[in-house]
């Protein structure tokens, strides 16, 4: 009974000791990862709506109908923030998932 | 008592089993299995969206009608169709389609006229793979949206 006990608080010593360790290097990586990126999606927030909003625009341009133009141009601006958007949330959600399984 | 409770559990189980059913809304419906197969999206969730377009000195207010399909696991790339009604029908248009690379990420759309509405596909991909992926978009849009064919 003696050595059982022994044993189990041993056991519970270096699997304690283990699942402390793993939590804690779970929660180190997240905060590492997590402002890396945020400023990755951002960039990608930035380039993808620079890119949305001029080649919408474009087209738009492109048209020849008054009418059509004139209402493909004045949904451009909510096109390029709604892409954009999508982008910084896959981006994000991407690069947190490559760099905390790491 | 029993019969209740055991109604209950049955229509909690058919009222999800529906909505699952049911057939996902335009303009998801826009594009086909073939071409959703091409872009490793065949299973993909969808999500529709509609945007309020605020009127203009131009334009009357109007809406974007949107459906982005991501895949189910993993986060390589997603598609996007956004239907922008129009006032008046126009002749339909030629496909038009343009990408451009950042260092991470591929971006390609193709806009068209079609059936009263501007449509715009959009992909967004890993760089790794884009190149395969915006010619799998740009000949299955010009195969569905070429008019005459």
């Amino acid at each position: 009974m003696k050595i059982f006990s022994k044993l189990s608080f041993k056991s519970f010593a270096v699997f304690g000791t283990a699942a402390l360790l793993a939590s804690s290097a779970y929660a180190l990586s997240w905060y590492d990862c997590q402002p890396i990126c945020q400023q990755n999606a951002t960039n990608a927030y930035n380039q993808s709506y620079t890119y949305y909003a001029t080649q919408q625009t474009n087209y738009c341009n492109s048209l020849t109908d008054p009418s059509a133009k004139s209402a493909c141009l004045a949904g451009v601006q909510a096109y390029a923030t709604q892409q954009a958007t999508n982008v910084y949330n896959q981006a994000y959600n991407g690069c947190m998932n490559s760099c905390s399984h790491v | 008592m029993r019969h209740t409770v055991l109604a209950v559990m049955l229509a909690s189980c058919l009222v999800p089993m529906a909505a699952h059913a049911a057939p996902a809304p335009a303009p998801c419906d826009l594009l086909d299995q073939q071409m959703l197969t091409a872009l490793n999206l065949a299973d993909a969730a969808t999500k529709v969206e509609h945007k309020a377009i605020a009127a203009t000195a131009q334009a009357p207010a109007n809406r974007l009608d949107m459906c982005t399909f991501t895949p189910r696991v993993g986060t390589g790339s997603s598609l996007s169709v956004m239907r922008l009604p129009l006032a008046k029908k126009v002749p339909p248009g030629k496909p038009i389609c343009t990408d451009n690379s950042a260092e991470k990420f591929g971006l390609a759309t193709c806009n068209v006229t079609f059936k009263d509405s501007i449509l715009t596909v959009s992909l967004v991909s890993r760089r790794a793979g884009f190149e395969t992926l915006n010619a799998a978009l740009r000949s299955n849009f010009e195969r569905l949206f070429t008019p005459g064919r």
